[in-house]
């Protein structure tokens, strides 16, 4: 086995240890703090504790698994998973939807009082979902395709600052929805139940098969577009399919737990301040450790101040920060070192 | 034989032509080099005849057109070499090397002993053994050079095209680049470069002149009106040297 | 004599300057009492024709709708779009506004006067009264203002009444918004269903609007669970809910949204307040 090969094992032995501990923590997280004294079978525990745990780490595994994607299709350290705009249209579709489903919708001058129902079986989980990928189209469309990566990044800033600013219209004149769109902003594990868990299960799965797949041409790109090309990939078609995986994972994570901030950006760093590998094992450590930190921060929100709960995006928000800020701290004092 | 040939090719930069009705042909087991001034498309051509530049005219690859090529076929006939320019240099050395392997792998299939064997001997060959597990941004400019020459060697492809290899290279590497070279023609390969240093360009088996999108001449070092005709490319401003059987070009 | 009599005149004229103290803790002054007056929040404007003094509004916010002659004054923006400009046209004697409004200080730097409170609690009601009363500069300001204290106890106590049996001093828990927030007993709405007799699952120790814990209310299990009318259809889908008694017994009362406006206004209709929860309570308990 090589050395690098070696430290991949390693790395992934720590990391399915420590999701194993987390699990079992999770478990005994509860609205009194840390306890064991509910069973196993106690329907609490299995089905609040064990869905919100498992669901924490699914969405991290995926939001993980996103950001590695990102990260190697854009060639860029900053890349995270809400990159084309996802973010935005998630925050979009919830915030109408709370608008055309709740109590609300009566100050709207237009009669959609029809749309109101018919939204509200969709439900919040679906609108956030269906915001996000309308998002990314759109995306799509604006950059005429996935032949620039340039533009397409343009592209998802202009689609999320636009979408951003009509959720902002939208909650100044409704003021109502703010405390709803806080949470969902913020992000919560509270409406996680276990087919949640099983349809993230599933989507996780899917993606990280057809990343590991195609992750050839991820290593590929490294060397360059044009090297790529020549050694008989097809960049164009490939690199549209694995934005369609990552926003498929990063749409499927932001309905079920709200937006969740640095996870996707953090978690593939992680990986890759400890080994340099293939991408084929860089998004299997990344999904891993997405989920090890999201779980982890779940447990934190969920224990610290029992029984409030803290926002999770607030902890994920102070944790990944606090990894920047420290690694922007060694970059200074060891500048020729590649980031 | 001719292993490469463009007939009548013409390529634009939006409404800039940079390339004007070229006709080049390259022998099998010969080394060409491609000098001119900056600007005058040198990269370019090597791009459309390495298929990754849109053309109007033909190229011919082994006697068939390069477009009815499927992509992986072609990888295996032709390898490229550029600079390169990415930000996330996070594979090791040996994976980078490995990656020259691809047009050779299925999508199911990893890499098999034979590729590890030739992966092996390209690093060996190329004097980057011992780095095979640093990460490819832990090497200087010079030594990432020579990973992906060995990179670009190691998917063992009859047709060669390099674009400015060995600019940052140093002399003692650039020498040991020169006999690589020799030696894969030997061996029946064909070569095309694009270097700036017209020393080691004089080296190669023909040379070819561009100006401004066109083709002056193509000849041998050696030929006289080559030496007239790179003076005239380069305003008058070199000076040609024998040196035993070499030529050696300065500034003047 | 008539000169003293003059001058002792002159001395009763100013001492009728009032000074108020708002909710900012800043004392303002009034030479006379109010003639043209604009309020910002419903609550307010209903405090003050509570009071009797309903002819003196000139502008109210857009929420306002109590007594329906309110609701022909200008309108003058929601929570974050007050205009100023149309406040100074309307040349207000006083603007009686939320503590977290946004335009105080750049009405007080246009020379209006601003009084700012913002009752959360039920003895914040009585407070907030007290000061529109001696704001309103109505004879014996405070026991104007208990009376309408008291007028508005009475009513919840009355409600009170109405609660059948089986439903006394029942537990509950009131859900304020989407997003799992609390209304705990601190809370107006808290405060209200504690006169009612009613016991809060959420204590005030955890604030006024906390976040909880779903598994929390779950273990809590109570009797009762309040909440506003679209989010109560899916009540036992919320994971592990299923179990809680009032989800059970159907035990689930709903707000529509115009109900919902009332609960919210800490103001003298607490009564109408207290009457529809307990209309909800009797419609959905057993007899």
């Amino acid at each position: 086995m090589t050395l690098s090969q070696k430290k991949t094992f390693r790395l992934m032995l720590w990391l399915l240890l420590a999701t194993l501990a987390l699990w079992m923590l999770g478990l005994t997280a509860g609205s009194t703090g840390f306890e064991t004294a509910l069973g196993w079978a106690d329907p609490i525990v299995q089905e609040i504790r064990l869905p919100r745990t498992l669901g924490a780490w699914l969405a991290g595994a995926l939001l993980g698994l996103s950001g590695a994607l990102a990260q190697s299709l854009f060639r860029n350290p900053l890349a995270d998973p809400y990159l084309l705009g996802s973010a935005s249209g998630a925050a979009l579709g919830v915030a109408l939807a709370l608008a055309l489903g709740t109590w609300a919708g009566s100050y709207l001058p237009i009669d959609v009082q029809w749309l109101g129902s018919w939204v509200w079986r969709l439900g919040l989980t679906g609108s956030a979902f269906i915001g996000a990928w309308l998002a990314v189209l759109l995306t799509l469309m604006l950059a005429r395709g996935v032949q620039h990566t340039l533009r397409l990044l343009l592209a998802g800033v202009v689609v999320g600052v636009v979408l951003g600013a009509m959720t902002s219209m939208l909650s100044a004149t409704q003021p109502q929805l703010l405390p709803a769109m806080q949470s969902f902003l913020l992000g919560s594990t509270s409406m996680v139940n276990g087919s949640a868990c099983v349809l993230m299960c599933s989507v996780l799965v899917l993606s990280w098969l057809a990343a590991w797949r195609l992750s050839p041409l991820l290593d590929a790109l490294v060397l360059g577009e044009d090297t790529a090309l020549s050694l008989g990939l097809q960049v164009v078609p490939l690199r549209m399919l694995l934005l369609v995986v990552m926003a498929l994972c990063t749409a499927t994570a932001v309905a079920q737990t709200g937006l969740i901030a640095f996870v996707g950006l953090v978690a593939p760093q992680l990986v890759r301040s400890q080994l340099a590998t293939r991408f084929a094992a860089t998004s299997l450590l990344s999904a891993l450790t997405g989920g090890v930190l999201l779980c982890a921060a779940d447990i934190l929100a969920r224990s610290l101040l029992a029984p409030q709960e803290l926002p999770l995006g607030i902890l994920t928000a102070v944790l990944g920060g606090g990894y920047l800020m420290w690694r922007l701290r060694s970059y200074h004092l060891n500048p020729e070192v590649s980031a | 034989m001719t292993a490469l040939r463009a007939r009548q090719v013409s390529a634009w930069y939006g409404a800039h032509q940079v390339i004007k009705q070229v006709d080049v042909a390259f022998e099998r087991g010969t080394w060409t080099c491609m000098v001119g001034p900056n600007g005058a498309g040198k990269t370019t051509l090597l791009k459309v005849l390495a298929g990754l530049f849109p053309f109007e005219g033909e190229v011919w690859l082994n006697d068939q057109a390069l477009q009815t090529y499927p992509p992986q076929i072609r990888a295996r006939q032709m390898s490229w070499l550029s600079q390169q320019d990415t930000a996330v240099d996070d594979l090791s050395v040996q994976d980078v090397v490995m990656l020259g392997r691809l047009p050779f792998q299925s999508w199911w299939g990893g890499s098999s002993e034979p590729d590890l064997a030739i992966v092996e001997e390209c690093m060996q060959s190329q004097d980057i053994a011992q780095w095979r597990d640093r990460s490819l941004g832990t090497l200087s400019g010079g030594e990432r050079q020579r990973v992906l020459l060995a990179r670009a060697l190691a998917v063992r492809a009859p047709v060669l095209l390099m674009d400015e290899p060995i600019a940052n290279v140093d002399m003692q590497h650039q020498s040991k680049w020169l006999h690589s070279v020799q030696e894969t023609t030997r061996q029946g390969h064909t070569v095309v470069s694009v270097l700036h240093d017209l020393n080691l360009a004089l080296r190669a088996d023909q040379v070819i002149v561009m100006q401004e999108g066109r083709v002056l001449m193509q000849a041998t070092a050696s030929d006289p009106l080559l030496h007239e005709c790179l003076q005239q490319v380069f305003q008058q401003r070199l000076k040609f040297h024998r040196l035993s059987e070499r030529w050696v070009v300065v500034p003047e | 004599m008539p000169k003293l009599m003059l001058l002792l005149l002159m001395v009763a004229q100013s001492a009728t300057a009032v000074t108020v103290v708002d909710d900012r803790q800043i004392k303002v002054e009034f030479s006379q009492p109010p003639q043209r007056i604009v309020t910002l929040l419903p609550s307010l404007a209903e405090t003050v024709c509570a009071l009797g003094k309903c002819q003196l509004l000139v502008g109210t916010d857009n929420y306002a709708d109590w007594p329906s002659s309110v609701k022909q004054l200008p309108k003058l923006g929601g929570l974050y779009d007050t205009s100023v400009e149309a406040i100074v046209k309307l040349k207000p004697d006083v603007v009686l506004a939320g503590k977290s409004s946004r335009i105080i200080n750049r009405l007080e730097s246009l020379g209006i006067k601003v009084v700012a409170l913002e009752p959360q609690s039920l003895s914040d009601v009585q407070r907030s009264m007290r000061t529109v009363a001696h704001v309103l500069q109505l004879p014996q300001p405070d026991e104007a203002a208990d009376r309408l204290w008291q007028q508005a106890l009475q009513a919840i106590a009355r409600a009170a009444q109405k609660i059948s049996p089986s439903a006394q001093g029942a537990s509950f828990y009131f859900e304020a918004s989407t997003g799992g927030y609390a209304a705990s007993e601190s809370s107006f709405i808290g405060g209200i269903m504690k006169q009612l007799g009613l016991k809060n699952t959420v204590t005030s120790n955890m604030g006024a609007f906390p976040q909880v814990n779903p598994e929390f209310v779950v273990r809590s299990n109570p009797q009762w669970i309040f909440l506003a009318e679209p989010m109560a259809q899916s009540l036992d889908k919320r994971p592990g809910w299923s179990v809680i008694q009032a989800v059970k017994l159907g035990q689930v009362c709903a707000f529509t949204p115009e109900q919902g406006n009332v609960l919210v206004r800490p103001g003298p209709r607490m009564g109408e307040a207290a009457t529809i929860l307990v209309d909800c309570l009797q419609r959905a308990s057993k007899p």
